[in-house]
């Protein structure tokens, strides 16, 4: 009777602790002190940005701050969206948070990582619609607007132009083939064979270029309508692999390995295409601001990624950072003025544009003409206006499809993948249980 | 006969009394050990088993740390059996590791203790060139090899150039990749270097003597004195090395952020070149920390938990034999 005693408070002991852990969070925000509160508050935004970068984002938050003088807002710079979700998950979220992966923001949406924004837009009359569509496959899931986009990355494809007229070449290439030409006639080798300077990097994992930013010249069709990926049924994933491999091939695998292991870093004066070492890549808006720091007598040119079809050229691919509320956020009201702000204030995106070389994410700023200063940034900027551009679909499984495709895309490039077809339908049928994977548990 | 009974009965209650007196000295025993041993127990309970049966239970969930836990049953083993396509190279992978790694590191680390038990002079010097690469971070030791062994900048591959000797891709290529983090690994071996040294120096002399003065040999006085006067010592370091390999982390995670063609995000690389370099641990630091699938980060920490201990019992009761003559 005693040792039954005994069991039966230690299970209930157990028991008590194990709930006390799967209770989860409360799904309230923090206080709700309403929007016509203007009691004197000081808000934490946590963000990714670091140095130079960050005083720009500060002189915002002063002018927010001269908008709304009972709001002081202090900005935690260099956070990851890892470190913002060990937060939240911690139960010491920031009030407002900035993600740069965007890729991430509908597992926020379908986890309650981020508040659903829906109720604050319709009480406060923002007009969603001047907001660029093509951001909404990276705020929106599942009928959740949990972000709103500030600002964003459009990739283009920026060329040498010196290495160009030096290889009689007299404009940027339209079509995936053409890009290929190009890269062979740019491509120099030294005496050992080696690679001495690449036309292009066909890898689809080196800097930008990756199946997102390639894949949007290609109209590859992610998931289809019943929800299940598309890399198996879509033919235009193998028509990617299959052109990225012979100009893998034309290299040679090893040698392409060798030459990208010997290249500088991505972000610093090193950059390979800054240096001339490469002479077309695929990269991002900002690339323009770098070169202007980092290479100031580099010439180069910007033009729109190629395209499988003509009619869509001049388009891309677009991602960016996103605003969110986390999940615990002390002050949710105040932190919604700042996001409404951030995100749709002309004179804020303006600024920040001109400051930070990202493009705007309204329609009224990105007509702006005050932003229109640099012949190559403004390729950029007319990428993200044109009406084809594309996002990257979310799903509750956040970059894991992105980075299951990754990893296809290197065994592929390297030889070991015997048969491309049915490689991809595995890649999908992965991805898809990753996504029923992830989505098992927010059911609630 | 009544006085009979009365001594008898007399002695049973004196036994009664030695009897109780004996069991309350016992209890109080009991108590003042259970009393020692309480911050341990106590730390036992909070610190491991209860983090076990807590991670036991979420395995059998779904759970992303933000919303309650969803009981799923069986789901998550499934997942890993029938969904999740990552696990099968990366079981591979730490199972060859395992396998090839903790041989070598034992075998270069017992010939390195054997000859510094004999250096007479500047044996001080050795044991700190030896011991000097375990104070290293091994996230800045990682860093060093990944510059060493650099395909297109690396000093090691500048000097196979210069002899002539073909170039590997190193860490960029999956055939030599496990390779370099062998060498990695074998390089940061000094604290087994310093227990089998030890374990060494404390063979008897007069058994060495014995030996020597019987006939036999170098060889054969390491075979049959020195190797199972330590062989208690080489099982502790052989489990250690188990654990190990089948925990290994930090250095395959660097190598692989640091090396996969700087395509900017972590994740995109875990595993590269090829997941040649995906590890159990990384899977489940993947699935865990990147897509907060908790539950079934904790299903994988229990088979990982499991495989350990198997691992473990398995060496323990194969060589119990050689230790205690006839496996008592």
């Amino acid at each position: 009777m005693r040792k039954a005693l005994i069991s039966a408070t230690a299970l209930a002991i157990a028991a008590t602790l194990l709930a006390g852990c799967t209770s989860g969070l409360s799904s309230s925000g923090g206080a709700t002190s309403g929007s016509d509160d203007k009691t004197p508050v000081t808000i934490t935004m946590w963000s990714f940005f670091t140095g130079r970068e960050k005083s720009d984002v500060d002189a915002r938050l002063a002018a927010f701050h001269k908008q709304y003088p009972w709001i002081t807002v202090k900005q935690v710079g260099g956070q990851s969206d890892d470190t913002l979700l060990q937060a939240v998950r911690g139960g010491t979220a920031p009030d407002l948070a900035l993600s740069q992966n965007s890729d991430a923001v509908s597992s926020y949406c379908a986890t309650g990582t981020f508040e659903n924004l829906q109720a604050r837009i319709d009480s406060s009359g923002v007009a969603m619609n001047t907001i660029l569509p093509s951001t909404k496959n990276y705020t929106k899931y599942a009928g959740k607007q949990c972000a709103l986009p500030v600002l964003a990355d459009v990739y283009g494809l920026y060329y040498n132009t010196s290495a160009f007229a030096k290889a009689g070449i007299t404009e940027a290439p339209k079509t995936w083939d053409a890009l290929s030409a190009d890269a062979k006639k740019l491509t120099t080798f030294n005496p050992d064979g080696s690679i001495k300077t690449a036309g292009f990097i066909p890898f689809l994992d080196f800097f930008e270029n990756n199946v997102s930013t390639v894949g949007a010249g290609w109209g590859l069709k992610w998931y289809e309508s019943n929800g299940k990926a598309a890399m198996g049924s879509d033919p235009q994933w193998a028509a990617m692999f299959d052109w990225q491999k012979k100009l893998v091939d034309w290299y040679g695998y090893s040698k392409l390995q060798k030459f990208v292991a010997g290249l500088g870093a991505e972000f610093s004066a090193q950059n390979p295409f800054q240096t001339g070492k490469i002479a077309i890549t695929v990269d991002g808006e900002w690339r323009v601001a770098f070169a202007a720091d980092q290479a100031k007598d580099f010439s180069y040119a910007t033009a729109p990624i190629p395209n499988v079809d003509a009619a869509k050229y001049g388009s891309g691919l677009i991602s960016g950072t996103t605003v969110g509320i986390p999940q615990g956020s002390k002050h949710p009201d105040q932190a919604w003025l700042l996001a409404k702000y951030l995100a749709t204030d002309t004179s804020n995106l303006v600024d920040l544009t001109l400051k930070l070389r990202n493009v705007p994410t309204t329609t009224a700023s990105l007509k702006d003409s005050s932003i229109r200063t640099d012949k190559q940034f403004n390729v950029m900027l007319d990428i993200a206006a044109n009406k084809y551009t594309t996002s990257v679909p979310g799903t509750p499984a956040g970059a894991a499809p992105r980075e299951l495709l990754t990893k296809f895309a290197q065994s592929w490039e390297a030889g070991k993948v015997s048969n491309l077809h049915s490689g991809l339908a595995q890649v999908a049928k992965q991805i898809d249980s990753q996504i029923a994977q992830a989505s098992a548990g927010n059911s609630q | 006969m009544t006085s009979i009974t009365a001594e008898v009965h007399g002695r049973t209650v004196d036994a009664r009394a030695r009897g109780a007196a004996r069991r309350r000295r016992r209890n109080r025993s009991r108590l003042t050990i259970l009393a020692f041993l309480s911050p341990g127990l106590v730390g036992l309970v909070v610190f491991f088993l209860y983090p076990l049966a807590a991670n036991l239970y979420y395995s059998f969930t779904h759970f992303d740390l933000m919303n309650s836990a969803v009981w799923a049953g069986l789901a998550n083993y499934r997942f890993m059996l029938n969904g999740d396509r990552q696990i099968g190279d990366a079981l591979v992978n730490t199972l060859v590791f395992c396998v090839i790694a903790v041989p070598v590191q034992l075998l270069f680390a017992l010939g390195v203790a054997s000859v510094m038990a004999r250096v007479r002079s500047g044996a001080g010097i050795y044991r700190t060139l030896f011991y000097l690469p375990t104070l290293l971070p091994p996230v800045a030791a990682t860093l060093a090899f990944t510059f060493v062994l650099n395909p297109g900048t690396g000093p090691v591959n500048a000097i196979l150039k210069a002899l002539g000797l073909p170039q590997p891709l190193w860490f960029s290529d999956p055939a030599y990749a496990k390779s370099g983090l062998l060498m990695l690994t074998v390089w940061g071996i000094g604290n087994t270097i310093v227990i089998l040294l030890a374990a060494t120096l404390e063979v008897p002399v007069e058994l060495q003597e014995a030996a020597q003065l019987d006939g036999a040999n170098g060889t054969k006085r390491f075979w049959h004195v020195t190797l199972p006067s330590i062989a208690p010592v080489l099982l502790f370091s052989t489990i250690i090395g188990v654990i190990q390999s089948l925990q290994i982390f930090t250095q395959p995670y660097v190598v692989s952020t640091i090396v996969g063609n700087g395509s900017g995000t972590t994740a995109d690389n875990l595993g590269y070149p090829q997941n040649s370099m995906l590890f159990f641990t990384e899977v489940l630091y993947q699935q865990g920390f990147r897509y907060f699938n908790m539950g079934y980060a904790a299903a994988l920490s229990m088979v990982l938990f499991a495989a350990t201990l198997l691992v473990t019992l398995v060496l323990v009761r194969a060589t119990r034999r050689q230790f205690h003559g006839d496996g008592g």
